[in-house]
Protein backbone atom coordinates (compact mmCIF):
# COMPACT_ATOMS: atom_id res chain seq x y z
CA UNK A 1 0.00 0.00 0.00
CA UNK A 2 1.48 3.23 -1.00
CA UNK A 3 1.88 6.18 1.35
CA UNK A 4 -0.31 8.34 -1.15
CA UNK A 5 -3.46 5.66 -0.12
CA UNK A 6 -2.76 5.06 3.38
CA UNK A 7 -2.66 9.02 3.93
CA UNK A 8 -6.21 8.83 2.08
CA UNK A 9 -7.23 5.94 4.33
CA UNK A 10 -6.23 8.19 7.39
CA UNK A 11 -8.34 11.11 6.41
CA UNK A 12 -11.34 8.70 5.38
CA UNK A 13 -11.20 6.95 8.84
CA UNK A 14 -10.98 10.70 10.67
CA UNK A 15 -13.82 11.81 8.22
CA UNK A 16 -16.09 8.54 8.65
CA UNK A 17 -15.03 8.00 12.40
CA UNK A 18 -18.42 6.26 12.99
CA UNK A 19 -17.31 3.89 11.07
CA UNK A 20 -13.80 3.09 12.70
CA UNK A 21 -14.82 2.51 16.09
CA UNK A 22 -12.22 3.99 21.16
CA UNK A 23 -11.81 4.90 24.05
CA UNK A 24 -11.63 8.23 26.09
CA UNK A 25 -13.13 10.83 28.01
CA UNK A 26 -13.39 13.66 25.88
CA UNK A 27 -16.25 12.32 24.55
CA UNK A 28 -18.69 13.46 27.32
CA UNK A 29 -17.65 17.31 26.75
CA UNK A 30 -18.48 16.81 23.26
CA UNK A 31 -21.86 14.87 24.08
CA UNK A 32 -22.97 17.58 26.61
CA UNK A 33 -21.11 20.48 24.88
CA UNK A 34 -19.54 21.18 28.24
CA UNK A 35 -15.31 22.28 28.83
CA UNK A 36 -13.33 20.05 30.18
CA UNK A 37 -13.04 22.54 32.90
CA UNK A 38 -16.55 21.98 33.58
CA UNK A 39 -16.23 18.59 35.06
CA UNK A 40 -12.83 18.95 36.36
CA UNK A 41 -10.64 21.00 38.41
CA UNK A 42 -7.77 20.76 35.92
CA UNK A 43 -8.82 23.74 33.24
CA UNK A 44 -7.15 21.33 30.31
CA UNK A 45 -8.84 18.06 31.62
CA UNK A 46 -8.52 15.31 33.76
CA UNK A 47 -7.85 14.52 37.68
CA UNK A 48 -10.46 15.54 40.34
CA UNK A 49 -13.90 16.49 39.08
CA UNK A 50 -15.57 19.31 40.13
CA UNK A 51 -19.18 19.70 42.13
CA UNK A 52 -20.61 20.24 38.70
CA UNK A 53 -18.45 17.10 37.21
CA UNK A 54 -19.23 15.07 40.65
CA UNK A 55 -23.13 15.69 40.32
CA UNK A 56 -22.99 14.84 36.92
CA UNK A 57 -21.49 11.66 37.57
CA UNK A 58 -23.68 10.70 40.60
CA UNK A 59 -26.91 11.92 38.64
CA UNK A 60 -26.86 11.79 34.75
CA UNK A 61 -24.38 9.02 34.00
CA UNK A 62 -25.74 5.74 36.36
CA UNK A 63 -27.67 3.26 34.42
CA UNK A 64 -29.21 2.24 37.45
CA UNK A 65 -28.56 5.06 40.67
CA UNK A 66 -28.82 3.69 43.71
CA UNK A 67 -31.34 5.20 46.74
CA UNK A 68 -29.20 6.12 49.16
CA UNK A 69 -30.93 5.40 52.50
CA UNK A 70 -32.80 8.56 53.93
CA UNK A 71 -30.96 11.30 55.89
CA UNK A 72 -27.51 10.01 53.95
CA UNK A 73 -26.37 13.05 51.09
CA UNK A 74 -24.80 11.49 48.35
CA UNK A 75 -20.69 11.65 48.05
CA UNK A 76 -19.72 14.77 46.20
CA UNK A 77 -16.21 15.23 47.29
CA UNK A 78 -16.86 18.18 49.00
CA UNK A 79 -15.94 17.79 52.73
CA UNK A 80 -16.46 22.14 53.75
CA UNK A 81 -16.27 25.21 51.82
CA UNK A 82 -11.93 25.15 51.59
CA UNK A 83 -11.51 21.35 50.73
CA UNK A 84 -12.99 18.92 48.17
CA UNK A 85 -11.85 15.32 47.39
CA UNK A 86 -12.01 12.83 44.44
CA UNK A 87 -10.46 9.51 43.75
CA UNK A 88 -10.23 7.26 40.73
CA UNK A 89 -9.33 3.27 41.14
CA UNK A 90 -8.90 1.22 38.07
CA UNK A 91 -8.04 -2.29 38.68
CA UNK A 92 -7.83 -5.13 35.39
CA UNK A 93 -8.12 -8.63 34.06
CA UNK A 94 -6.18 -8.47 29.98
CA UNK A 95 -5.72 -11.31 28.42
CA UNK A 96 -3.69 -11.02 25.62
CA UNK A 97 -3.34 -13.70 22.43
CA UNK A 98 -0.02 -13.86 20.33
CA UNK A 99 1.72 -16.20 18.45
CA UNK A 100 4.63 -16.79 20.76
CA UNK A 101 1.84 -17.55 23.52
CA UNK A 102 -1.00 -16.34 25.11
CA UNK A 103 -0.77 -14.30 28.66
CA UNK A 104 -2.97 -13.38 31.20
CA UNK A 105 -2.37 -11.45 33.99
CA UNK A 106 -4.29 -8.87 37.20
CA UNK A 107 -3.34 -5.63 37.59
CA UNK A 108 -4.02 -2.25 38.99
CA UNK A 109 -3.62 0.50 36.58
CA UNK A 110 -3.88 3.31 38.66
CA UNK A 111 -5.04 5.03 42.40
CA UNK A 112 -5.16 8.58 42.64
CA UNK A 113 -6.15 10.50 45.59
CA UNK A 114 -6.91 14.14 44.59
CA UNK A 115 -7.25 17.16 46.70
CA UNK A 116 -8.51 21.00 45.80
CA UNK A 117 -7.70 23.32 48.32
CA UNK A 118 -10.10 26.73 47.77
CA UNK A 119 -7.08 29.25 49.27
CA UNK A 120 -9.21 32.41 47.73
CA UNK A 121 -12.96 31.77 46.57
CA UNK A 122 -12.76 31.93 42.62
CA UNK A 123 -9.59 33.24 42.92
CA UNK A 124 -6.90 30.77 43.95
CA UNK A 125 -6.62 26.94 44.79
CA UNK A 126 -4.09 24.44 44.92
CA UNK A 127 -4.55 21.06 43.56
CA UNK A 128 -2.61 17.76 44.33
CA UNK A 129 -2.99 14.66 42.27
CA UNK A 130 -1.00 11.93 43.80
CA UNK A 131 -0.97 8.29 42.51
CA UNK A 132 -0.88 5.56 45.47
CA UNK A 133 -0.98 2.73 42.78
CA UNK A 134 0.59 0.78 41.47
CA UNK A 135 3.57 0.69 43.68
CA UNK A 136 5.07 3.54 45.23
CA UNK A 137 3.24 6.76 45.98
CA UNK A 138 4.15 9.51 43.43
CA UNK A 139 2.94 13.31 42.43
CA UNK A 140 1.46 13.12 39.23
CA UNK A 141 0.32 17.53 39.76
CA UNK A 142 0.76 19.09 42.17
CA UNK A 143 -0.04 23.63 41.35
CA UNK A 144 -1.35 26.26 42.18
CA UNK A 145 -4.26 28.14 40.03
CA UNK A 146 -4.84 31.43 39.98
CA UNK A 147 -8.30 31.89 38.14
CA UNK A 148 -11.12 33.94 36.64
CA UNK A 149 -8.23 36.80 35.98
CA UNK A 150 -9.52 39.84 34.01
CA UNK A 151 -9.94 38.74 30.69
CA UNK A 152 -11.23 35.70 31.23
CA UNK A 153 -7.37 33.86 32.21
CA UNK A 154 -6.25 31.37 34.22
CA UNK A 155 -2.58 31.01 35.55
CA UNK A 156 -0.92 27.09 36.49
CA UNK A 157 2.05 26.89 38.24
CA UNK A 158 3.84 24.09 39.62
CA UNK A 159 3.83 20.45 38.05
CA UNK A 160 1.06 19.87 35.71
CA UNK A 161 0.40 17.44 32.35
CA UNK A 162 1.42 20.05 29.95
CA UNK A 163 -1.61 20.65 27.52
CA UNK A 164 -1.80 19.15 23.51
CA UNK A 165 -4.16 17.40 21.76
CA UNK A 166 -6.89 15.50 22.97
CA UNK A 167 -6.81 14.54 26.14
CA UNK A 168 -7.56 11.12 26.44
CA UNK A 169 -8.03 8.44 29.17
CA UNK A 170 -6.43 5.97 27.52
CA UNK A 171 -2.68 6.86 27.73
CA UNK A 172 -1.54 3.90 25.53
CA UNK A 173 -3.39 5.58 22.76
CA UNK A 174 -0.69 6.00 20.24
CA UNK A 175 -1.58 10.16 20.52
CA UNK A 176 -0.72 9.64 23.66
CA UNK A 177 1.89 7.47 24.45
CA UNK A 178 4.15 8.10 20.77
CA UNK A 179 3.65 12.10 21.93
CA UNK A 180 5.12 12.12 25.39
CA UNK A 181 1.67 13.95 26.56
CA UNK A 182 -0.02 11.38 28.44
CA UNK A 183 -0.54 11.19 32.31
CA UNK A 184 3.02 9.43 32.87
CA UNK A 185 4.69 12.63 32.23
CA UNK A 186 3.95 15.30 34.54
CA UNK A 187 6.19 18.49 33.89
CA UNK A 188 7.19 21.47 36.17
CA UNK A 189 6.57 24.59 34.58
CA UNK A 190 4.17 27.39 34.06
CA UNK A 191 0.27 27.44 32.02
CA UNK A 192 -0.94 30.55 30.76
CA UNK A 193 -5.18 29.88 29.88
CA UNK A 194 -7.54 32.00 28.10
CA UNK A 195 -11.28 31.37 27.58
CA UNK A 196 -12.88 33.97 26.41
CA UNK A 197 -15.65 31.95 24.96
CA UNK A 198 -15.96 29.92 22.40
CA UNK A 199 -12.32 29.63 21.97
CA UNK A 200 -10.10 27.87 24.55
CA UNK A 201 -6.28 28.01 24.57
CA UNK A 202 -4.04 27.25 26.88
CA UNK A 203 -0.13 27.95 26.40
CA UNK A 204 2.53 26.03 28.50
CA UNK A 205 6.12 26.63 29.22
CA UNK A 206 7.80 23.60 31.07
CA UNK A 207 11.04 21.70 31.19
CA UNK A 208 10.97 19.05 28.79
CA UNK A 209 13.08 16.89 30.37
CA UNK A 210 10.87 14.01 30.52
CA UNK A 211 10.26 14.85 34.45
CA UNK A 212 13.44 15.55 35.98
CA UNK A 213 14.98 18.61 36.55
CA UNK A 214 16.20 20.64 33.77
CA UNK A 215 19.82 21.35 33.64
CA UNK A 216 19.64 23.79 30.49
CA UNK A 217 18.27 26.67 29.13
CA UNK A 218 15.77 25.28 26.65
CA UNK A 219 11.98 24.79 27.68
CA UNK A 220 9.34 22.98 26.00
CA UNK A 221 6.56 24.62 24.50
CA UNK A 222 3.34 23.68 24.06
CA UNK A 223 -0.22 25.16 22.85
CA UNK A 224 -3.48 23.57 22.60
CA UNK A 225 -6.43 25.76 21.17
CA UNK A 226 -9.95 24.46 20.64
CA UNK A 227 -12.97 26.75 19.18
CA UNK A 228 -16.07 25.27 20.35
CA UNK A 229 -19.31 25.81 17.83
CA UNK A 230 -21.90 23.21 19.15
CA UNK A 231 -22.17 20.57 18.13
CA UNK A 232 -18.43 20.62 16.76
CA UNK A 233 -15.50 21.11 18.28
CA UNK A 234 -12.27 22.06 16.50
CA UNK A 235 -8.51 22.79 16.95
CA UNK A 236 -5.35 22.52 16.97
CA UNK A 237 -1.75 22.05 18.91
CA UNK A 238 1.62 22.91 18.70
CA UNK A 239 4.50 21.54 20.93
CA UNK A 240 8.67 22.90 20.59
CA UNK A 241 11.40 20.76 22.37
CA UNK A 242 15.18 20.93 22.32
CA UNK A 243 17.81 19.42 24.51
CA UNK A 244 21.16 19.66 23.46
CA UNK A 245 21.92 18.56 19.60
CA UNK A 246 18.16 17.29 19.20
CA UNK A 247 14.77 19.11 18.69
CA UNK A 248 11.47 17.97 18.53
CA UNK A 249 8.39 20.13 16.95
CA UNK A 250 4.91 18.46 16.89
CA UNK A 251 1.69 19.39 15.05
CA UNK A 252 -1.64 18.45 15.63
CA UNK A 253 -5.57 19.27 14.43
CA UNK A 254 -8.00 17.58 16.23
CA UNK A 255 -11.68 17.84 15.72
CA UNK A 256 -14.75 16.28 17.57
CA UNK A 257 -18.54 16.40 17.59
CA UNK A 258 -22.35 15.15 18.21
CA UNK A 259 -22.88 13.60 15.03
CA UNK A 260 -26.36 12.63 15.93
CA UNK A 261 -28.24 12.51 19.10
CA UNK A 262 -26.59 9.54 20.86
CA UNK A 263 -23.20 9.45 18.72
CA UNK A 264 -20.14 11.66 19.12
CA UNK A 265 -16.96 11.33 16.86
CA UNK A 266 -13.42 12.74 17.52
CA UNK A 267 -10.40 12.57 15.45
CA UNK A 268 -7.03 13.97 16.07
CA UNK A 269 -3.99 13.80 13.33
CA UNK A 270 -0.02 14.45 14.50
CA UNK A 271 3.04 15.12 12.75
CA UNK A 272 6.09 15.52 14.29
CA UNK A 273 9.75 16.58 13.14
CA UNK A 274 12.83 15.13 15.12
CA UNK A 275 15.86 16.93 14.13
CA UNK A 276 19.56 15.90 15.31
CA UNK A 277 22.11 19.11 14.24
CA UNK A 278 24.85 16.80 15.14
CA UNK A 279 24.58 13.52 12.95
CA UNK A 280 22.21 15.62 10.35
CA UNK A 281 19.16 13.15 10.36
CA UNK A 282 15.98 14.70 10.45
CA UNK A 283 12.83 12.12 11.57
CA UNK A 284 9.31 12.62 10.50
CA UNK A 285 6.44 10.70 11.74
CA UNK A 286 2.60 10.69 11.78
CA UNK A 287 0.32 9.74 14.31
CA UNK A 288 -3.63 9.81 13.86
CA UNK A 289 -7.11 8.78 15.86
CA UNK A 290 -10.20 8.30 15.95
CA UNK A 291 -12.76 7.43 17.80
CA UNK A 292 -17.04 6.80 17.65
CA UNK A 293 -19.35 6.66 20.77
CA UNK A 294 -22.60 5.57 20.74
CA UNK A 295 -24.96 6.28 23.83
CA UNK A 296 -26.93 2.60 23.30
CA UNK A 297 -29.17 3.50 26.83
CA UNK A 298 -28.42 5.46 29.43
CA UNK A 299 -25.01 4.64 31.26
CA UNK A 300 -24.43 2.02 27.97
CA UNK A 301 -21.57 3.41 26.14
CA UNK A 302 -20.27 1.30 22.79
CA UNK A 303 -16.66 2.98 21.76
CA UNK A 304 -14.13 2.41 18.88
CA UNK A 305 -11.37 3.49 17.79
CA UNK A 306 -8.48 3.62 15.15
CA UNK A 307 -5.12 4.62 16.14
CA UNK A 308 -2.20 4.85 13.48
CA UNK A 309 1.45 5.44 14.00
CA UNK A 310 4.45 5.95 11.24
CA UNK A 311 7.52 6.59 13.51
CA UNK A 312 9.87 7.28 10.33
CA UNK A 313 7.78 8.40 7.12
CA UNK A 314 11.47 8.22 4.89
CA UNK A 315 10.65 3.95 5.46
CA UNK A 316 7.98 2.10 4.61
CA UNK A 317 6.74 -1.03 6.42
CA UNK A 318 7.42 -0.02 9.47
CA UNK A 319 3.57 1.55 10.58
CA UNK A 320 1.69 0.29 13.13
CA UNK A 321 -2.02 0.43 13.55
CA UNK A 322 -4.55 -0.63 16.47
CA UNK A 323 -8.34 -0.82 16.40
CA UNK A 324 -10.01 -1.19 19.58
CA UNK A 325 -14.03 -2.07 20.31
CA UNK A 326 -15.39 -1.65 23.61
CA UNK A 327 -18.54 -1.37 25.64
CA UNK A 328 -18.73 0.36 29.04
CA UNK A 329 -21.51 1.17 31.53
CA UNK A 330 -22.05 3.52 34.60
CA UNK A 331 -23.45 1.24 36.25
CA UNK A 332 -24.47 2.54 39.34
CA UNK A 333 -23.14 6.38 41.30
CA UNK A 334 -19.02 5.85 41.11
CA UNK A 335 -18.70 1.93 39.39
CA UNK A 336 -18.10 2.28 35.61
CA UNK A 337 -16.83 -1.59 34.44
CA UNK A 338 -15.30 -1.68 30.78
CA UNK A 339 -14.92 -4.73 28.32
CA UNK A 340 -12.51 -4.00 25.85
CA UNK A 341 -11.30 -6.46 22.58
CA UNK A 342 -8.01 -4.90 20.88
CA UNK A 343 -6.17 -5.60 17.91
CA UNK A 344 -2.58 -4.43 17.12
CA UNK A 345 -0.78 -4.90 14.22
CA UNK A 346 2.76 -4.06 14.75
CA UNK A 347 5.18 -4.33 11.30
CA UNK A 348 6.44 -7.81 11.27
CA UNK A 349 10.18 -6.73 10.87
CA UNK A 350 12.24 -3.46 11.28
CA UNK A 351 16.38 -3.75 11.00
CA UNK A 352 16.17 -7.01 11.75
CA UNK A 353 13.88 -6.72 14.79
CA UNK A 354 10.70 -9.12 14.46
CA UNK A 355 7.40 -7.87 16.05
CA UNK A 356 4.15 -9.52 16.53
CA UNK A 357 0.41 -8.72 15.86
CA UNK A 358 -1.51 -9.54 19.59
CA UNK A 359 -5.08 -9.23 20.22
CA UNK A 360 -5.98 -8.30 23.56
CA UNK A 361 -9.30 -8.75 25.77
CA UNK A 362 -9.41 -6.43 28.51
CA UNK A 363 -12.12 -6.24 31.42
CA UNK A 364 -11.84 -3.36 33.55
CA UNK A 365 -13.21 -1.28 36.82
CA UNK A 366 -13.11 1.98 37.03
CA UNK A 367 -14.34 3.22 40.70
CA UNK A 368 -14.50 6.87 41.16
CA UNK A 369 -15.38 9.63 43.47
CA UNK B 1 54.24 -13.39 18.63
CA UNK B 2 54.09 -14.65 22.12
CA UNK B 3 53.21 -11.24 23.55
CA UNK B 4 50.61 -10.41 20.95
CA UNK B 5 48.56 -13.93 21.52
CA UNK B 6 47.24 -12.59 25.19
CA UNK B 7 45.92 -9.90 23.43
CA UNK B 8 43.98 -11.94 21.14
CA UNK B 9 41.38 -13.35 23.25
CA UNK B 10 40.80 -16.82 24.95
CA UNK B 11 38.27 -18.76 23.48
CA UNK B 12 38.63 -22.41 22.26
CA UNK B 13 41.95 -23.96 23.86
CA UNK B 14 43.29 -20.57 24.19
CA UNK B 15 44.48 -19.70 20.90
CA UNK B 16 42.61 -17.78 18.81
CA UNK B 17 41.45 -17.33 15.58
CA UNK B 18 41.73 -14.05 13.96
CA UNK B 19 40.08 -14.95 11.12
CA UNK B 20 37.33 -16.23 12.87
CA UNK B 21 33.68 -14.29 12.78
CA UNK B 22 33.15 -12.37 15.54
CA UNK B 23 29.74 -13.93 17.53
CA UNK B 24 26.19 -12.73 16.43
CA UNK B 25 23.86 -11.72 18.51
CA UNK B 26 21.41 -14.39 17.37
CA UNK B 27 24.10 -17.10 17.92
CA UNK B 28 22.02 -17.38 21.55
CA UNK B 29 18.24 -17.82 21.50
CA UNK B 30 16.80 -14.74 21.99
CA UNK B 31 19.45 -12.80 21.91
CA UNK B 32 23.43 -12.75 23.46
CA UNK B 33 23.19 -10.86 27.17
CA UNK B 34 25.60 -8.51 26.00
CA UNK B 35 24.49 -4.55 25.91
CA UNK B 36 25.05 -4.04 22.05
CA UNK B 37 22.76 -6.79 21.42
CA UNK B 38 20.08 -5.73 23.88
CA UNK B 39 20.46 -2.75 22.80
CA UNK B 40 19.49 -3.94 19.41
CA UNK B 41 16.90 -6.07 20.49
CA UNK B 42 15.12 -4.17 22.82
CA UNK B 43 15.98 -0.83 23.77
CA UNK B 44 16.31 0.95 20.27
CA UNK B 45 13.05 -0.95 18.90
CA UNK B 46 10.74 -0.78 21.70
CA UNK B 47 12.33 2.62 24.33
CA UNK B 48 14.04 4.77 21.92
CA UNK B 49 11.08 6.14 20.66
CA UNK B 50 10.79 10.51 20.42
CA UNK B 51 8.23 10.97 23.04
CA UNK B 52 9.40 8.18 25.07
CA UNK B 53 13.36 7.51 26.54
CA UNK B 54 14.89 9.47 23.17
CA UNK B 55 15.51 13.35 23.14
CA UNK B 56 14.58 15.77 23.63
CA UNK B 57 12.42 15.16 26.86
CA UNK B 58 13.32 11.45 27.40
CA UNK B 59 10.88 10.01 30.40
CA UNK B 60 12.78 10.44 33.35
CA UNK B 61 15.71 11.76 31.80
CA UNK B 62 16.51 7.85 30.94
CA UNK B 63 17.58 8.08 27.04
CA UNK B 64 18.07 4.46 26.01
CA UNK B 65 19.36 4.92 22.55
CA UNK B 66 22.70 3.94 21.05
CA UNK B 67 25.29 5.23 22.58
CA UNK B 68 23.49 6.51 25.32
CA UNK B 69 22.58 3.42 27.20
CA UNK B 70 25.38 2.44 29.75
CA UNK B 71 25.66 5.93 31.18
CA UNK B 72 22.17 6.64 31.62
CA UNK B 73 20.81 3.55 33.33
CA UNK B 74 24.55 1.54 34.64
CA UNK B 75 25.17 2.74 38.62
CA UNK B 76 22.36 5.80 37.81
CA UNK B 77 19.97 6.18 40.49
CA UNK B 78 16.49 5.71 39.81
CA UNK B 79 14.14 9.07 39.64
CA UNK B 80 11.05 6.98 40.40
CA UNK B 81 12.73 4.95 43.42
CA UNK B 82 16.16 6.96 43.68
CA UNK B 83 17.10 4.27 46.69
CA UNK B 84 17.67 1.77 43.76
CA UNK B 85 19.74 1.82 40.96
CA UNK B 86 18.40 1.55 37.57
CA UNK B 87 20.64 -1.07 36.73
CA UNK B 88 22.99 -2.44 39.86
CA UNK B 89 25.78 -4.97 38.20
CA UNK B 90 25.60 -8.03 39.92
CA UNK B 91 22.56 -7.62 41.49
CA UNK B 92 19.33 -7.76 39.16
CA UNK B 93 16.58 -8.08 41.76
CA UNK B 94 17.56 -4.89 43.21
CA UNK B 95 18.15 -2.75 39.60
CA UNK B 96 15.25 -1.04 39.35
CA UNK B 97 14.86 -1.16 35.48
CA UNK B 98 14.40 -5.22 35.88
CA UNK B 99 11.42 -4.34 38.29
CA UNK B 100 10.05 -2.26 35.88
CA UNK B 101 10.15 -4.75 33.07
CA UNK B 102 9.03 -7.30 35.47
CA UNK B 103 6.13 -5.49 36.50
CA UNK B 104 7.32 -5.59 40.21
CA UNK B 105 4.83 -4.62 42.37
CA UNK B 106 7.15 -2.07 43.88
CA UNK B 107 7.62 0.02 40.47
CA UNK B 108 6.46 3.50 40.55
CA UNK B 109 3.96 4.41 37.59
CA UNK B 110 3.36 1.68 34.67
CA UNK B 111 5.59 -1.78 33.73
CA UNK B 112 7.32 -1.34 30.74
CA UNK B 113 7.68 -0.86 27.80
CA UNK B 114 4.34 1.35 28.30
CA UNK B 115 1.54 -0.16 27.17
CA UNK B 116 3.02 -3.42 25.80
CA UNK B 117 3.62 -5.61 24.55
CA UNK B 118 6.04 -6.88 27.18
CA UNK B 119 9.26 -8.36 26.92
CA UNK B 120 8.98 -12.16 27.09
CA UNK B 121 10.36 -14.49 29.60
CA UNK B 122 13.41 -15.10 27.88
CA UNK B 123 14.27 -11.73 26.79
CA UNK B 124 14.32 -10.39 30.31
CA UNK B 125 16.42 -13.43 31.18
CA UNK B 126 18.90 -12.39 29.11
CA UNK B 127 19.20 -9.07 30.21
CA UNK B 128 18.93 -10.32 34.28
CA UNK B 129 22.38 -12.70 32.75
CA UNK B 130 24.12 -9.22 31.78
CA UNK B 131 23.48 -7.68 35.29
CA UNK B 132 24.91 -11.10 36.89
CA UNK B 133 28.00 -10.82 34.46
CA UNK B 134 28.84 -7.27 35.95
CA UNK B 135 26.42 -5.46 33.12
CA UNK B 136 29.26 -3.83 30.86
CA UNK B 137 29.52 -1.83 28.34
CA UNK B 138 30.12 -4.81 26.06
Amino acid sequence: MNRAFRLVLLCASAALAALTPAHAEPYMALRTGNSCASCHTNQTGGGKRTLFGALYGLEDLPAWPMTLPEGRAPLDGTLNNWLSIGADYRGLNASRFADSGNTNSFATQEGNLYTDFTLLPDRLRFYADVQLAPGSASTREMFALIEKLPGRLYVKAGRFFAPYGWRLQDDTAFIRARTGFNFQSPDDGLEIGWNPGRLTSSLAITNGAGGTTDDNTNKRVSLVSFWTWAPFRAGFSLASNRQGEVSSKLAAVHWGAQMAERLVVLAEFDAGRDENTTTGVTTRRLIAFAEADLLVAKGWNLKGSFDYHDPDTSESGDEENRVTLGVECFVTQHVQPRLIWRRTDRPPEVHGVTFEDDREIILELHIFL
Amino acid sequence: MALLLPLAGCAGEGIVDPTAPAPLCTDIVPFRPELHCIQQFVFTPTCAFSGCHANPGAQLGMELYEGRTFMQIVGVPSVEDPNLLRIEPGNPDDSYLIRKLRGDPSIVEERMPFGGPYLTQEEIDVIVQWVLDGAEDN
